[in-house]
């Protein structure tokens, strides 16, 4: 039986953050599925000149901030999307800077690291970058291809659509390879949509889909969806060239044509405009999906509605609507290894927001199964900027498991969670009222990122159970159990649950993670779980884990050192 | 460690408390490398730091003490200047300066008399300085009332447009720059975007100071000057603070 957690990603330290921190991203590492960065539009908590991403390095399951994203304007960064190397636990960004608005690509060795990620391409005038990467190994050295795309509004004839390719971004200096390739070909209206949007396959294979807008009249655009092919990972000298419409004989494959989109127009307190999407089936790169928005009923409708298609030769032929939404926005799509297809978007239905992840392995021919990750009124809280929600979401495939973000709502309503959640940030469930760090002073509720997870494996890893008990208890955060498969029992309960300490007979072993950063990434040591933040003793000097201390032998020892600090009778003034 | 000012110690960090060392050699989450260095406190007041950050008593922190300064024990007390650098279940911060427990614990009775935070006036007055320091750098400062507000220049369809419209202000004061009193035209970015929500939106009939920056005629021909800073609009008290006028 398939499972999802639901995380909300906020750590309980920032329990008195109130801000809007939409339109969320998500990598994880497949070297190791444990460690996941996500991203939003979240401010630094401190101030400063660095936007935060948020870092896992136990499943999804507990979260924190690093401030390491160069650009840190008042609502944090702006469009992130992020993507890690296929090995190597490489982590790319691609942003739009907070303080300037450029397009940055960034880079890190060490995505736990505190050191802010290296600048490897700084342009203007873009938007909406959109970050995929993937490794091969060349003469036995690791290489990474990594694409980014995005509307470059610096392209002739209004041909904006492009894709910046990197054959070996890993290691090389700024900008490390990186190259803009124009993918759109055609006659414009002046420019093509927001979303570039990509899928790369194993063996070369790299899709780009765009929106082509090919008339525009005040905000209203009419649309074609154009889907882009490179069989080489996006070399040479005319990369995404391998599509060659059937129709009009130009290169790129149109999906569907004269499509009608009324550029910001509202939907529960949302502006509207661009949504896109595709996949590649893992198991073979010519079955391919893409799905997007537009208004059925033309200048007069008001409907924004989800079409989602295949093709299964390579993106050369398309089906029809396998399925479609009315009313919705943000898809996103992912098959994983079983040929599963994820489909996660968020619906409006007129007073709430909802996001659903729906999952079939017949193309939708038979109901797809469905869960509603996430449903809250459509009013409240109240706007602070554009995107409400955000303008993507994203699920992406990690061998047979789903793993994906979107935001939403955090009023602490079990009702808003029917697949159950697991917040980190204090919340009194009983009263449906945020609480800040202290427990006892109110936080107003805001936009906050969720996590989630989806798997078919009976044996999970990661620590869940969390039971509505009112107030969420303080607890020190639960051990992580790196890669140890640890039983779980199904999530059925249409309640938040409340993470408590696993209790194992196996001893915690963690793969250590070697940073030269001051402070950095886990090492093997067990934290120690008591009544309030888990302490982790100092590793002894050799390498060696420390050996866990009792609550009583630590106890014992604060004790006696409290006992002879007051002895000495000193205050440092320094 | 040298001595700093308790003024530039607020100023270089983002948060400052008064706490109690509970452990030495030990963090409160697995995420942070433990060395020497690295103690846990206990927060007894925060002493200065951003609104999420301010319901820390009680809470134990990591903290990675400054490089050269005194290690402390179990039991220590001090204030710590500090600079989060992981926020997780608890924080992490990394220690800016330090002055004595007991140096601040006058300020700390006020504070918690009043129900406001220790160093709040000074970090009230670096923000104020530093806001200063950008009205002097600016083009200019003036005081005026909007007269009326219009569209600048045709939007661009992307989700980032700044909307650009102009607000014709009727400056009656001119604190800082070569500007004269009467209509002034001034661009401002009218979008709700998340890149621009930020920034002044002037309302008919609105009096306030008004930080001016010169306009960069590659966004637009529609002004001369432009407000490009969310701190652009001010009290017109403020300009009292700039000393002087033209």
């Amino acid at each position: 039986m398939a499972t999802v957690n639901v995380v909300n990603m906020i750590p309980r330290s920032l329990s008195g953050e109130h801000t809007q921190d939409s339109e969320p991203n998500i990598a994880v590492n497949p070297e190791n599925t444990n460690e996941i960065v996500g991203t939003a539009f979240t401010p630094s908590p401190a101030g400063g000149t660095f936007a935060p991403i948020f870092v896992s390095t136990d499943g999804g399951m507990a979260w924190s901030l690093r401030n390491v994203v160069p650009g840190n304007g008042s609502f944090g960064t702006g469009d992130i999307t992020v993507g890690f190397s296929t090995t190597g636990g490489f982590l790319y960004a691609g942003t739009l800077n907070g303080s300037t608005g450029n397009l940055n690509i960034l880079r890190t060795s060490s995505f736990t690291s505190t050191t802010p990620m290296t600048v490897l391409v700084d342009r203007t005038r873009e938007d909406q970058p959109w970050v995929v990467a993937g490794t091969v190994v060349v003469s036995g050295t690791p290489r990474d291809r990594v694409f980014v795309g995005n509307n470059n509004f610096a392209q002739p004839a209004g041909q904006t659509a492009t894709v910046d390719v990197s054959q070996n971004a890993r290691t090389a200096a700024a900008p490390a390879g990186f190259a803009a390739r124009r993918i759109e070909r055609r006659v414009t209206s002046g420019q093509d949509g927001p979303p570039i949007r990509l899928a790369l396959h194993t063996d070369g294979t790299v899709y780009a889909a765009y929106h082509r807008w090919v008339t525009r009249s005040g905000n209203d655009v009419t649309v074609d969806i154009v889907m882009t092919r490179d069989d080489g990972w996006g070399a040479g000298g005319t990369p995404f060239s391998a599509l060659v419409d059937g129709g009009d004989g130009l290169i790129g494959q149109r999906v569907a044509t004269g499509r009608f989109v009324r550029w910001n127009a509202n939907m529960g307190q949302e502006r509207l405009g661009g949504d896109l999407c595709v996949a590649v089936d893992p198991g073979n790169s010519a079955n391919v999906w893409v799905a997007w928005c537009d208004r059925v009923g033309g200048a007069a409708g008001t409907d924004w509605t989800i079409h989602v298609r295949r093709s299964t030769d390579r993106g050369q032929t398309w089906s029809a609507d396998v399925r479609t939404v009315t009313n919705a926005k943000n898809p996103s799509l992912a098959i994983n290894s079983a040929g599963v297809l994820a489909y996660l978007f968020q619906q409006f239905t007129g007073t709430r927001w909802v996001t659903q992840l729906e999952t079939t392995s017949d193309a939708f021919a038979t109901p797809a199964a469905v869960m509603v990750l996430h449903t809250a009124p459509s009013t409240t809280p109240a706007r602070q900027f554009f995107p409400y929600l955000g303008d993507y979401v994203r699920v992406i495939a990690v061998a047979r498991d789903f793993y994906g973000v979107f935001s939403g709502s955090n009023t602490p309503d079990a009702a808003n969670f029917p697949s159950s959640v697991v917040y980190q940030r204090n919340a009194d469930w009983v009263t449906r009222t945020l609480l800040d760090v202290d427990n006892t002073t109110v936080v107003d509720p805001s936009i906050d990122p969720f996590f989630f997870h989806w798997t078919d494996d009976p044996i999970l890893i990661g620590p869940i159970s969390r039971i509505p008990i009112g107030r969420t208890p303080v607890v020190g955060r639960t051990p992580v159990i790196g890669r140890t498969p640890i039983n779980r029992t199904p999530i059925i309960s249409p309640e938040p649950i409340v993470r408590t300490p696993i209790i194992s007979p196996e001893p915690i072993v963690r793969t250590p993670i070697i940073s030269p950063e001051p402070i950095v990434p886990p090492i093997s040591r067990e934290p120690i779980v008591g009544p309030g933040p888990a302490v982790v003793p100092r590793a002894p000097r050799g390498g060696r884990a420390g050996r866990a201390l009792s609550a009583a032998e630590i106890d014992r020892v604060a004790k006696q050192a409290v006992k002879k600090g007051r002895a000495r009778g000193k205050n440092l003034d320094l | 460690m040298a001595k700093k000012s308790l003024a530039d110690l607020v100023r270089e960090s983002s948060l400052s408390f008064t706490g109690t060392v509970t452990h030495v050699e030990a963090a409160t989450m697995t995420d942070v490398l433990v060395d020497k260095r690295t103690v846990v406190v206990r927060v007894d007041a925060v002493l200065h730091g951003p609104p999420t950050l301010r319901n820390l008593v009680g809470s134990q922190v990591t903290v990675q003490l400054a490089p050269r300064a005194k290690t402390l024990a179990v039991g220590d007390t001090a204030s710590l200047f500090t600079e989060p650098v992981v926020f997780g279940d608890t924080l992490a911060v990394r220690e800016i300066g330090r002055m004595s427990a007991d140096s601040m614990a006058a300020r700390s009775m006020s504070a918690a008399a009043t129900g406001t935070m220790a160093l709040a006036d000074l970090a009230d007055q670096a923000a104020a300085d530093d806001l200063v320091a950008h009205a002097r750098s600016a083009a200019g400062v003036v005081v005026g009332r909007v007269a009326s507000l219009a569209k600048a220049d045709e939007s661009a369809i992307v989700e980032h447009d700044p909307d650009w419209w102009v607000a014709v202000i009727e400056v009656s004061h001119v604190a800082l720059g070569k500007l004269r009193r009467g209509a002034l035209k001034v661009l401002y970015a009218n979008s709700q975007d998340v890149r621009w929500r930020a920034h002044p939106k002037p309302r008919a009939g609105q009096e306030a100071a008004w930080i001016l920056h010169n306009t960069d005629t590659k966004i637009s021909r529609a002004a001369r000057f432009v407000l490009a800073d969310a701190s652009d609009v001010q009290p017109v008290q403020f300009v009292d603070s700039l000393g002087g006028g033209a």
